[in-house]
């Protein structure tokens, strides 16, 4: 018997078990339930009394149309856009044995028994039908258009070359409206599954996805998928037919249906659209034909040296397989030459080496190779690089420019305090013997007023250094004195002071 | 004279000591700013280098291609000089360049392993490993068309961080690792569980990777994983079949494709031989993808010359 579970505990969170289908306890149908009650060892009595009892009984289920609340979603999504085509149509109902709910043969199990014995019904009574654009097009198109009849008209067309469904017993009333579509048959027959395809095309699945959102499944349970068998048009609109087969064992795919039908009269449970662009390939295989000829390979960043005419130097060898390519660049001079370049991707492992760097200048950081008369141009066109990025970020440029004179105003400050600190120590420092300790007084007591007095805007002298005095100093001394920024005025005031003494 | 009174050398000897101390220090208050880490840790991992300086030349990197590199920190640092060397007026700036390079090229090394988590906004920031940066560019219509392709890198089993994942164009991308993989995995961007087929574009053939289904009961074929191929290294197992033929397009001939499935599996791998409904569908979920390179195993794969 089967055994139905509708809480998916049994399953680890997150993930997914796939059941070839779940059997509802009685297909839909007509069935009869009996009871037969003996009484037995009766005094006075040759034979036990037999009492038989029965009951009619009507299972009720989905049949021409389906409550929308019982769909849980559609993929490809309705009305959506996207690269469907690889994708197989599929639509998941909440009603997690719906597909298996009827027989698609209404009189196929009529008279069989219901007990342990019962053969599982896989054959779903529902199907999707892809429909492309062009097959909706012009009237009386081989795909159809779906319209409203009544029951009746649905098993009895009033055109008798479409072919209706064998529905059996019809339960409830004739003149309700069902909405139907005719198809051409042999459209049908190309498009629609066998009926020994039909049971890979609807399984069930438990889900559990505690503790995160899986795949787009937010809802735990047991649910029932319906599969289509035709891929989206790429780059098309397609439209989805999901239909009623129940009636259409005989109809289907591979089977012979009498010449004199033209159109078949299908159920139409629902329907939706969505549009498919232009075709790709699958992830999959555009991973693998990475490789195929023609297409670009995975490998190390490298240039291909067969693309190189003629012999190779060992050099030149070595160069491309590290990742080197030779480009042309215009010199200082004028002149174009041909130098190498490598980008920040090699094709070989480096090693960080702070003895290339700092480069204060592009030029700097130039390689030449002098045995071959060529330039290296990899660091010195990042040094570049890095400094127009820098220029052109005038939040960084203006940040990092501020930030290093703080950094460095900061340290003078720290300097200038530490050498008067120095200054001060010395100034009070115990000293072996009264000749320094005078020494020291005066020396520091210059500086600490030096340093004090430096921060007070004094009336300046005018520099003289460059002033026109013939005569007085030779231009030897005039050098000497510019060189060494003493004051010229005492220069010369201590030259005629040592005149005066030596006369 | 109020001049030579300041012992100018005294301090010059001072400032060059303590510029010194500051660049020998190896304490972790590092000089550069936040802000400054942050742009020179963007420079160094290539914001905004262009395209052409990365790959010089077109025939490094074809169309439809991957190519897996190092990076140079030689090179990034390069950039970093240059960056630095922007409002460097006298020698004063270039003493200062001179003596922190070395300390701002680390503190950037340590932020841009953080970089990607700060841009996330999770805090999940990475740790220099050996400072080795690898990485991948990947120019195919796989880029342009699974905007969500996922890329994982592992060394030994244990992931590695993604410092950088960026298109440098439509159908370009860039990865940049944080040390050196031995497998890097590619995932297809799982949009919801759906069916489906692997083909050519327009092909009339397909194929479809076999998953296993749990059998046998001892775990040789996990459920839902691809069975890897014994004959092929890296490869995995997969059937082939065709479209129904006929006037009209697309329609997957299932009970062909049923037999091709089950002539595939290995032995043991299907419950008494034969595919059910649950296991065809395990067979043509679709939705992750998986490509995955190994190095040593089907890397490098191939040239395609």
């Amino acid at each position: 018997m089967n055994r139905i579970s509708t809480q998916p505990a049994s399953v680890a969170p997150g993930h997914i078990q796939f059941l070839d289908s779940i059997q509802p306890p009685l297909p839909a149908g007509e069935y009869t339930l009996t009871a037969t009650q003996v009484v037995k060892d009766l005094p006075g009595e040759t034979s036990d009394p037999v009492y038989d009892a029965s009951q009619q009984l009507l299972v009720d289920g989905p049949r021409f149309a389906l409550n929308p609340a019982q769909i849980h979603m559609v993929y490809p999504p309705a009305n959506q856009s996207g690269d469907f085509s690889n994708s197989l149509p599929s639509i998941v109902f909440s009603n997690f044995s719906l597909p298996w709910s009827r027989e698609i043969d209404p009189s196929g199990a009529a008279d069989a028994p219901i007990d342990g014995d019962t053969p599982i019904n896989q054959v779903p009574w529902m199907g999707l039908l892809t429909i492309y654009s062009g097959d909706l097009e012009g009237t009386g198109s081989k795909a159809g258009t779906p319209f409203s009849v009544s029951v009746s008209e649905l098993v009895n067309p009033a055109d008798d070359t479409v072919l209706p469904p064998d529905l059996g017993k019809i339960y409830g009333p004739m003149d309700n409206k069902v909405a139907v579509v005719d198809l051409d048959i042999s459209y049908f027959q190309a498009i629609s599954p066998s009926l020994e395809e039909l049971p890979f095309l609807a399984h069930s699945r438990v889900v559990n996805t505690d503790g995160k959102v899986m795949l787009g499944m937010e809802d735990d349970g047991c649910f029932s998928v319906i599969i289509g068998n035709r891929l989206p048009n790429a780059g098309d609109q397609n439209t989805i037919y999901l239909v009623s087969y129940e009636g259409h064992q005989a109809h289907l795919h591979g089977s012979t249906i009498e010449t004199r039908y033209q159109k078949i009269r299908l159920a139409l449970l629902g329907s939706w659209q969505f549009s498919t662009l232009a075709n790709r390939g699958s992830f999959l295989n555009l991973m693998e034909d990475l490789c195929k000829p023609g297409r670009g390979g995975v490998k190390l960043l490298q240039m291909p040296d067969a693309e190189v005419a003629g012999e190779l130097s060992p050099l030149a060898k070595e160069a491309l397989e590290i990742g080197y390519v030779p480009l042309q660049n215009d010199m200082r001079v004028g002149e174009r030459a041909t130098s190498w370049y490598r980008g920040p991707f090699v094709a070989a492992p480096t090693r960080e080496d702070a003895a290339y760097g700092p480069y204060h200048f592009s030029d700097h950081a130039m390689h030449y190779d002098p045995e071959y008369g060529m330039f290296n141009h990899a660091y010195s066109a990042a040094w570049q690089i890095g400094r127009l990025l820098a220029l052109s970020d005038a939040a960084f440029s203006a940040g990092f420019f501020s930030w290093r004179n703080d950094y460095l105003k900061s340290l003078l400050q720290e300097a200038k305090r530490s050498v008067t600190q120095k200054q001060a120590q010395a100034l009070g420092a115990e000293a072996v013997d009264g000749k320094r300790k005078r020494y020291s007084i005066v020396a520091g007591l210059q500086h600490v007023l030096a340093s004090d007095f430096s921060n007070v805007d004094w009336p300046k002298v005018p520099g003289r250094a460059n002033e026109d005095l013939p005569g007085l100093l030779s231009d030897k001394e005039q050098q000497a004195i510019h060189l060494s920024g003493d004051d010229p005025i005492l220069f010369i005031k201590k030259k005629i002071q040592q005149q005066k003494s030596e006369q | 004279m109020i001049k030579s009174w300041r012992n100018y050398e005294a301090l010059h000897q001072e400032v060059a000591s303590s510029l010194l101390q500051a660049s020998e220090s190896t304490s972790t208050t590092l000089p550069l700013t936040d802000e400054l880490a942050t742009w020179l840790a963007q420079l160094s991992l290539l914001y905004g280098v262009p395209v052409e300086y990365m790959v010089a030349d077109a025939r490094l990197l074809p169309t439809e291609s991957m190519r897996f590199f190092y990076v140079d920190r030689n090179w990034t640092n390069r950039l970093i000089d240059g960056a630095i060397s922007v409002g460097v007026l006298s020698s004063m700036e270039k003493v200062f360049n001179e003596a922190f390079f070395e300390r701002i090229y680390a503190q950037v090394n340590e932020k841009q392993v953080q970089l990607r988590a700060i841009l996330r906004s999770t805090n999940n920031g990475g740790q220099v490993v050996d400072g080795t940066l690898t990485g991948l560019l990947f120019r195919s219509q796989v880029v342009s068309g699974w905007p969500g392709l996922e890329v994982n890198a592992s060394a030994k089993g244990t992931a590695l961080d993604l410092l950088r994942m960026d298109r440098l164009s439509d159908n370009t991308l860039l990865c940049l690792f944080n040390g050196i993989p031995d497998t890097v995995d590619f995932i297809e961007p799982g949009e919801g569980l759906h069916f489906g087929i692997n083909r050519e574009a327009d092909a009339d053939t397909f194929n479809i990777y076999l998953r296993g289904l749990g059998f046998p009961k001892d775990g040789a074929y996990p459920a839902g994983e691809q069975i890897k191929d014994p004959d092929t290294p890296g490869g995995y197992l997969q059937a082939s079949s065709s479209l129904r033929g006929g006037t009209e397009k697309g329609v997957v001939a299932i009970t062909d494709l049923v037999s091709s499935l089950e002539s595939k599996f290995p032995s043991g791998a299907l419950e008494n031989g034969t595919l059910t409904p649950g296991g065809f569908a395990v067979q043509m979920v679709q939705g992750a993808g998986f490509q995955q390179y190994v190095f040593g195993e089907n890397y490098p794969i191939c040239e395609a010359e």
